[in-house]
C-alpha cells in the first residue's frame, strides 16, 4: 500500500464540517470519496497547495477506500499516469491530498449544493 | 153487572165458611134484604163487597189509615186459625157487548210467620183467566169503576154530610166527572199541561246557542291568536334566516381569512411532522445511498479506460514471454531446417518471417505498464461498470424522486401552513361564529315553538269548527224540535182551550140531565111536592141551588136534616141514574134518621127503584114490621145475621127478622 494514513488540515476539516450539515451525511469517509472523485472529475490537473495535517480528522485508506480501496488507487495511480506525475508512493499521496482538497473547496463553494440530493444529481448528471 | 153470590170465609166476625145469594128472583123484585142488630157486621159485609173487587183500593170504613197487610190480618176472624187464613169470594154477571159473561173474584190471604200473602184468583165463565188474574185491579174499572162506588155502595148514616155544599160539590164534580169520562178529559188537560211545560221547557233551552256562542267567541278569539302567532311565527322565520345569512357571511369570511387552514392546521401540522420524518427518512437514504459506489459513477469513463489499459497491460505482459518462446522456437526450426538442408534462399525467407513477426510483436511491448492491478480488482470494477453502477443508479434515481415529491409536498404544506392565519384574528371570528350559533339556535327554538304553538292554534281551530259545525247541526235538529215543541205547545194550548169548552159544554148538557134526574129523584123523595120547582148545579163549582116555585132560591142550611139526606139520596140516585151504568146499589143504614113521612118515601120511591139490585142492610129499627111489609112487593129474598154470642161468630141465615 502505498500510504497508510489520510490526516487532513483544519481548514479541510471546516469544510468537511459543513458538508456534513448541508448534505446531512455524517461519514468523513464518504465525503472524502465524493470530494476525491469530483476532484478528479476535473479535467485540469489539481493545483499543489501546501499540505498541512493540523487536525483531528485522520483515517486509513482502506477506512477511505472501504471495500472499493484498490479501485480508488487505481483511480489515483491512473490520473497521476495522465497528468504525467510520478507514480511513487510519495507523489501519489501528495496528488491524492490535491485532489481532496480540490474536491473538498469544489463541493464547500457551490451555492447549488443543498444536501445529499445534490451530490446524486451530481453523480447521475441530472442537474 | 148483577151480584150473584158472595162468599166469606174467616172475615171478620163471619167466622168459617158463609155464602149469601143475592140474585133477585126477577126484575120485579130487586131488592135482597139483609138484616142485623148494631155490631153484628153490617158494615163488614159492605166492606167485603168492596174488599173482593177493589183489594187494597177499596175505600174501607174499617181500614181507615192502616197499611193494608195489617188490615188484611186485621181481617181474619179472630178465632180462626191465623195460618188457614180468610178468604173473599165474589162472583157476578156482566154483560159486555149482548153477551153475559160470569166472573168469579176470590181474594184469599194468610199468615206465614210475619208476612201476610194475598192472592187473587178470577174465574171467567168458570175458567181460571191468567190475564184477569195478573192485572185485575185494571179490569176492575171495566165493571165497577172504583170512584163512582161510592154512588152505589154507601152508608145511608154518612150520605147526609152529602148536603152540606163542600161534599155535595165534591160528589157532584166526581160523579160527573168519573160518569162522563170526564176525567179523561181532565188526565188529557193536566198532560197537555205538563207536555206543555216540558215542551216550554225544551223551548227555554238555549243550551246549544250558548256552546255556540261560546265556540264562536273562542274561534274569533283563537283566530285573532292565530293571525298574531302567525305574525309572530314570520319574524321569528325571518329572524331565523336573517341569522342564518349572518351565519353564511361569517363563515364567507373565515374561509377568507384561512378558517379553513386554520382548523386544517393541525392537520397539516401533522402532515408536515409527517413529511419531515419522510423527509428524514429519504435524506438518510440519500446518505446512504451516497455513501455507496455513486462518487465512482462520476467517473466511470476513467474507469472504462483502466480496463482498456488493464488490458493492454495484459497483453504486453503476454506478449513479452511469448517473444521469448518464440525465438527460441524460431531458432530451434531454423536449425531443423539447416540440419535438413534446406535451400539457403528457403531459410532465408523463413528467417525473414519470423523476424518480422517478432518485430511486429514487439510493437506491444512499448506498452507502458503501471496499474498492476490484481484480477480481484480487475474483477470488481468489471462488476461495477456492468451491474452495481445500473442497481445504484436506479435506486438513487427513485429515491431522488422521492425526494422531489416530498419537496414540493412539503412546499405546499409550508405555503399553506404560512396561509394559516393567526390564532388571534380567527379565534375572533371563531367566537362570533359561535355567539351567532347560540343566538340561531335560541332563535330556533323560539321559532319552534312558535311554531308549535301556531299549529295548536290551527288545530284547536279546527276542532272547534267541527265542533261548531256539529253544534249547528245540532241546532238545526233542535229549532227542528223546537218547532215541533212550539207547534205542539201552540196547538196543546189550543186543544185544551177546545177541550175546556168541550168540557163545559159537555158539563153543562150533562149537568142539566143530571138536574133532571136529581129533581124527579128528590121531588120523588120530598113530601112536600111543591118545595122544589128546580134545582141547579154551577157548573164551575157544582154548588146546589134549589129554587122554589116563583124562581127564588132555597137556603140549604134552612133545610132539616132530614131534608138534607134526602136531598143527598136524590142526588146519588141521580146521578147513578144519570151515569148510565147498570150497577147493584148496596145500602147500609139505608133509612137513618128520617122522620116516618120520608121513611115511606124511601121504602116505596127509591128502593124499588134505586137499581135492578139493590141489597138492603137495615137493622130492626128502620125496616120495621111496618116498612118490612111496605117493601115486600120488590123483596126477592132476605137473610139476617145472627150474632152467637158462645161461638164468637156472625151467622147468616135465610129470612128476615120475622
Amino acid at each position: 500500500m502505498a500510504f497508510e494514513n489520510i490526516k487532513l488540515s483544519q481548514k479541510e476539516r471546516d469544510g468537511l464540517m459543513k458538508l456534513k450539515r448541508t448534505t446531512g451525511i455524517k461519514n468523513w469517509n464518504t465525503l472524502c470519496r465524493w470530494a476525491f472523485c469530483v476532484s478528479l472529475a476535473e479535467p485540469s490537473k489539481p493545483r499543489k497547495v501546501k499540505i498541512t495535517s493540523d487536525s483531528s480528522v485522520e483515517m486509513k485508506w482502506k477506512v477511505f477506500g472501504g471495500k472499493h480501496h484498490d479501485i480508488y488507487l487505481a483511480l489515483l495511480t491512473d490520473r497521476c499516469k495522465k497528468d504525467g506525475e510520478s507514480l511513487d508512493d510519495e507523489n501519489l499521496y501528495q496528488q491524492f491530498r490535491f485532489h481532496l482538497n480540490r474536491g473538498i473547496n469544489m463541493l464547500t463553494l457551490d451555492k447549488e449544493l443543498k444536501g445529499a440530493d445534490g451530490l446524486l444529481k451530481m453523480a447521475l448528471g441530472v442537474i | 153487572m148483577i151480584f150473584d153470590e158472595i162468599t166469606l170465609h174467616n172475615y171478620g166476625v163471619y167466622r168459617g165458611r158463609q155464602e149469601i145469594k143475592l140474585q133477585p128472583q126477577c126484575d120485579e123484585k130487586p131488592i135482597i134484604l139483609i138484616g142485623g142488630l148494631n155490631g153484628v157486621g153490617k158494615t163488614t159485609l159492605l166492606d167485603a163487597f168492596q174488599h173482593a173487587l177493589f183489594g187494597k183500593l177499596a175505600s174501607l170504613s174499617s181500614k181507615g189509615n192502616t197499611a193494608y197487610d195489617k188490615y188484611l190480618s186485621k181481617c181474619i176472624n179472630k178465632s180462626a186459625n191465623p195460618q188457614d187464613g180468610a178468604s173473599l169470594s165474589i162472583s157476578f154477571s156482566h154483560a159486555l157487548n149482548g153477551s153475559e159473561h160470569h166472573y168469579k173474584v176470590t181474594r184469599s190471604w194468610r199468615k206465614n210467620r210475619k208476612n201476610i200473602t194475598e192472592t187473587v184468583d178470577v174465574l171467567k165463565d168458570g175458567k181460571s183467566d191468567p190475564v184477569l188474574t195478573d192485572s185485575w185491579n185494571e179490569y176492575v174499572e171495566q165493571f165497577m169503576p172504583i170512584r163512582i162506588s161510592s154512588l152505589f155502595f154507601f152508608d145511608g148514616e154518612k150520605i147526609k154530610d152529602f148536603a152540606d155544599f163542600r161534599k155535595s160539590s165534591e160528589l157532584i164534580s166526581t160523579g160527573i166527572n168519573q160518569l162522563l169520562g170526564l176525567d179523561l178529559v181532565d188526565r188529557l188537560l193536566t198532560d197537555l199541561v205538563v207536555l206543555e211545560k216540558r215542551k216550554t221547557l225544551t223551548l227555554s233551552d238555549h243550551r246549544e246557542a250558548i256552546i255556540i256562542k261560546t265556540l264562536e267567541k273562542r274561534i274569533l278569539e283563537l283566530n285573532g291568536k292565530k293571525d298574531k302567532f302567525r305574525e309572530r311565527k314570520k319574524e321569528a322565520e325571518k329572524e331565523v334566516s336573517e341569522i342564518e345569512a349572518k351565519i353564511r357571511e361569517i363563515e364567507e369570511q373565515f374561509r377568507v381569512e384561512g378558517g379553513d387552514l386554520y382548523r386544517e392546521r393541525k392537520m397539516l401540522e401533522f402532515k408536515k411532522a409527517e413529511l419531515n420524518k419522510r423527509t428524514e427518512n429519504t435524506l438518510e437514504r440519500l446518505a446512504d445511498i451516497a455513501g455507496g459506489t455513486l462518487p465512482v459513477f462520476l467517473v466511470r469513463s476513467q474507469l472504462k479506460k483502466i480496463l482498456e489499459q488493464v488490458d493492454k497491460e495484459e497483453l504486453s505482459k503476454n506478449s513479452d514471454q511469448l517473444n521469448g518462446t518464440l525465438k527460441k522456437r524460431d531458432q530451434q526450426i531454423l536449425k531443423e531446417l539447416s540440419k535438413r538442408k534446406i535451400s539457403k534462399k528457403a531459410l532465408l525467407v523463413v528467417e525473414q518471417l519470423f523476424a518480422e513477426d517478432i518485430q511486429n510483436r514487439h510493437a506491444h511491448k512499448n506498452i507502458l505498464q503501471y496499474l498492476f492491478l490484481r484480477q480481484e480488482t480487475i474483477d470488481s470494477i468489471k462488476n461495477l461498470l456492468q451491474e452495481s453502477f445500473e442497481a445504484e443508479v436506479k435506486e438513487a434515481l427513485q429515491a431522488l424522486e422521492n425526494w422531489t415529491s416530498l419537496q414540493l409536498e412539503s412546499e405546499n404544506i409550508e405555503r399553506k401552513l404560512a396561509q394559516v392565519p393567526d390564532a388571534e384574528s380567527i379565534s375572533r371570528i371563531v367566537k362570533q361564529k359561535e355567539k351567532l350559533e347560540g343566538i340561531y339556535r335560541k332563535a330556533q327554538v323560539n321559532h319552534d315553538i312558535i311554531n308549535k304553538e301556531y299549529e295548536k292554534i290551527c288545530k284547536d281551530i279546527n276542532i272547534a269548527s267541527s265542533d261548531l259545525e256539529k253544534e249547528y247541526q245540532k241546532k238545526l235538529d233542535t229549532d227542528h224540535s223546537h218547532e215541533t215543541a212550539s207547534r205542539i205547545v201552540t196547538h196543546s194550548k189550543k186543544s185544551r182551550k177546545t177541550l175546556e169548552i168541550f168540557r163545559k159544554k159537555v158539563i153543562k148538557y150533562h149537568l142539566e140531565r143530571i138536574q133532571e134526574y136529581v129533581l124527579r129523584s128528590f121531588r120523588a123523595l120530598l113530601r112536600k111536592d111543591t118545595l122544589v120547582e128546580h134545582i141547579r148545579f154551577d157548573p164551575e163549582n157544582y154548588h146546589v141551588e134549589i129554587f122554589e116555585a116563583g124562581g127564588k132560591s132555597i137556603d140549604i142550611d134552612r133545610l132539616s136534616a132530614g131534608e138534607k139526606q134526602l136531598l143527598s139520596v136524590s142526588l146519588l140516585w141521580g146521578l147513578a141514574q144519570a151515569s148510565g151504568r147498570r150497577l147493584p146499589a148496596i145500602i147500609d143504614t139505608p133509612l137513618g134518621r128520617l122522620d116516618t113521612t120520608h121513611r115511606t118515601h124511601l121504602v116505596e120511591r127509591y128502593f124499588p127503584q134505586a137499581s135492578h139490585q139493590v141489597l138492603l142492610l137495615s137493622t130492626d129499627e128502620e125496616i120495621n114490621e111496618k116498612y118490612y111489609q111496605m117493601i115486600r112487593p120488590w123483596v126477592s129474598h132476605s137473610y139476617h145475621l145472627d150474632f152467637d154470642e158462645g161461638k164468637q161468630t156472625t151467622t147468616v141465615k135465610p129470612g128476615y127478622f120475622w
